[in-house]
């Protein structure tokens, strides 16, 4: 699905991607925790190809292309999605008509036939509905007036309708109460596929308890120091990023 | 108008020779009062004509004029109007809602074959300006002329002294007109057309009164007045829509008197023209009354667009609100000037300027410029002015979603000027301007 090798990015003069490597397979959900700073937000969003950031060195293959090499619009027609962060308020633009607009780009990418107004309807409030969002806001302006919580739900409901083939979730968990902490992994859990791939970055360890992980890699300075099984997690969240930054010192002395 | 006077500026006032345009002007003024109207009138003409042949066309010395410089105009060689031909017939195009009232006009000139007025209520009259003036003058007496001010202002002088026809509605006390009454003026390439409308909205009257402007494509000049006249707790909503052709030169003046407790919620969406001024003048001269000035203004190539608003409080407890949203592509240049006045007595005065401007390119120019004068002490006034580009981040939100860049350029855009868009009341003329949109922008 996704080989990361030897990843390095930087945002003007400043490195903060000093060389990732990751495997991920159909299926598999990784998690990527590290603390702030470490470049957690970085990774996902030269995945998704934010040009903010210069790629200094090597290499990002997605289902058998030079993912580096797709405009951002590509990659997400290629099966590709970051759920954001900071989902960015456009007034003006309704939720619903850009949401099919980003649907039949996708659609037409694979020679499918485009939905009108009606079937997209359709498809889209079955969707709403796996993350409990309030049908009402998709006829709102895209995030305009949001809450946080109305904010995230809103994308994962637009990767429940985009279907993507793999899922990065940029600290989908902050600003989240715990009901709607539940409600977001749940809409998660209801698309894990065998076929679909899930990224997760995240700084705590409580969203973990919801969304299962295969890997948990831990990310300090650039780089994939510690990698292990969902149980790494949990010895992180116990304690805490310092100890794996010890540790790594003391590896280094030795 | 000669070169060395487009030069010399506002202070050599006095022309010894009058060139061959001017002398066009002229014969248009002396044609234009050989037609049957009161006396009265022909005094104003006359009057309004030694006021512009006073001034000759504005240049950009002069302050209100700066960034609008008028010489395609004052230097161009246009004809009168007074020939009217049919052959323009089906220029109207599916503008309007069909369920309407329609006044078109060619040059400024009465097209009542286009036209369909024949099932008005009682209480609306909805007539050329020349059949007014010819049969019932005193209609329009104690309005005509009577807001806009020809003195200082040359364009106004020129109208006043020039116009032949334009279009007259007055709705009577408590009357409430349903349809929307398009007024809709065609000018011909080569034609230099004055147009005169009045509107009178008498007593607890409402209606919806919507001004269309479309031309060739070749270069030509209407010039508009436009003096509209809200009675006491009367309600006009009015938009005007300026569609000219890639070189037509429009130069309208929009004035507006508001009585007590009376509403005038107003749209001017301006996409067409290569040279293009609107002046709007709203005079709130007594309590209790809502203005709502919006604009939008959205231009490429060489285009420029000028728009120059005042909104003038002279009493208390009145509410005006304005909304300018401009997008300059490739070489355009936009205006935006907003004066909001503020008098002594107007205290409590509730009022809220916006202009904000997407620019596209990096030769294109906006020159914006809030102006708000104050003199009463208890008042709420905020004004804003913002200029900038596509927002990077929605641009990615659009495209992280599978949305072209192209494309979601387009999208930010539009939802950008839609908001003005969507204050037009009429669905069918809002969907035409939707399309416009697209259609100028890509």
């Amino acid at each position: 699905m996704l080989t990361i090798d030897n990843l390095q990015a930087k945002v003007e003069d400043k490195q903060i991607l000093r060389g990732i490597n990751l495997q991920i397979n159909p299926g598999e959900i990784h998690a990527i925790m590290g603390p702030n700073g470490s470049g957690k937000s970085t990774l996902a969003n030269v995945l998704a190809g934010r040009d903010m950031y210069e790629v200094n060195g090597g290499s990002v293959e997605f289902n058998g292309q030079d993912l580096l090499d797709l405009d951002p619009e590509v990659r997400a027609r290629e099966g590709l999605f970051l759920a954001f962060q900071y989902p960015v308020e456009i007034p003006g633009v309704n939720n619903t008509y850009f949401l099919r607009a980003a649907v039949n780009a996708v659609r037409k990418h694979h020679g499918e036939p485009e939905l009108d107004g009606a079937q997209f309807l359709k498809f889209a409030r079955e969707k709403a509905k796996l993350v409990e969002l309030d049908p009402t806001l998709m006829n709102r302006s895209v995030n305009e007036g949001f809450s946080g919580g109305e904010k995230k739900r809103n994308e994962i409901f637009q990767m429940a309708v985009l279907n993507p083939k793999l899922a990065i979730l940029d600290e989908t968990d902050s600003g989240l109460d715990i009901d709607a902490l539940r409600i977001v992994a749940n809409g998660v859990n209801a698309l894990r596929s065998p076929d679909r791939s899930f990224l997760i970055v995240t700084h705590y360890q409580r969203l973990l308890d919801y969304i299962v992980p295969d890997f948990v890699h831990v990310l300090v300075d650039g780089r994939i120091v510690k990698s292990g099984g969902k149980e790494l997690a949990l010895e992180l969240e116990e304690k805490g990023y310092a100890w794996v930054e010890e540790e790594l010192l003391a590896g280094a002395i030795a | 108008m000669g070169r060395g006077r487009a030069i010399g500026g506002g202070d050599c006032l006095k022309m010894t020779t009058m060139s061959d345009t001017n002398l066009k002007y002229r014969e248009a003024a002396l044609a234009a009062s050989q037609h049957p109207q009161p006396d009265w009138l022909k005094l104003f003409r006359s009057r309004a004509w030694n006021e512009f042949e006073k001034l000759g066309f504005p240049t950009t010395q002069h302050e209100e004029w700066k960034y609008c410089n008028v010489r395609p105009i004052s230097e161009g060689e246009f004809q009168s109007p007074l020939v009217f031909s049919q052959q323009t017939n089906g220029y109207i195009e599916n503008l309007g809602d069909d369920d309407a009232y329609l006044l078109a006009f060619v040059n400024g000139i009465y097209d009542i074959t286009a036209s369909k007025i024949s099932d008005a209520p009682v209480g609306l009259t909805i007539d050329s300006l020349a059949s007014v003036l010819k049969n019932i003058p005193d209609l329009v007496k104690p309005h005509l002329a009577n807001y806009a001010n020809f003195e200082g202002e040359a364009f106004v002088a020129l109208n006043t002294a020039t116009f032949v026809d334009g279009a007259v509605v007055r709705v009577a006390d408590n009357v409430v007109v349903e349809k929307p009454i398009f007024l809709v003026n065609y000018t011909t390439s080569g034609t230099a057309a004055p147009v005169r409308n009045l509107v009178i909205m008498e007593r607890n009257s409402q209606a919806t009164v919507i001004e269309i402007f479309l031309s060739e494509n070749e270069t030509s000049f209407s010039n508009i007045v436009t003096e509209i006249v809200v009675s006491e707790s009367a309600v006009l909503n009015h938009t005007k829509v300026q569609l000219e052709g890639g070189n037509a030169n429009h130069i309208s003046t929009q004035v507006i008197e508001q009585s007590k407790s009376s509403v005038f919620d107003s749209q001017n969406i301006c996409l067409g023209a290569s040279l293009a001024r609107t002046t709007i003048y709203a005079r709130l001269g007594a309590e209790h009354i809502e203005c709502t000035i919006d604009g939008l203004y959205c231009l490429n190539n060489n285009q420029l667009v000028d728009n120059h608003t005042t909104i003038d409080h002279a009493f208390p407890n009145c509410n005006s609100f304005e909304l300018y949203k401009g997008v300059m592509d490739e070489k355009s240049t936009g205006v935006f000037n907003g004066k909001i006045f503020v008098r002594q007595d107007a205290q409590k005065t509730d009022s809220k300027q916006t202009n904000q401007n997407l620019l596209l390119s990096d030769d294109a120019t906006i020159n914006t410029k809030p102006q708000l004068e104050i003199y009463a002490d208890d008042v709420r006034c905020t004004h804003g002015a913002t200029v900038g580009r596509l927002d990077p981040n929605a641009l990615f939100y659009l495209q992280a979603r599978g949305i072209g860049a192209e494309e979601a350029r387009s999208i930010l855009v539009h939802a950008f000027a839609n908001e003005v868009i969507q204050r037009v009341k009429p669905v069918g003329l809002r969907t035409e301007l939707e399309k416009r949109l697209y259609q100028k922008l890509g």
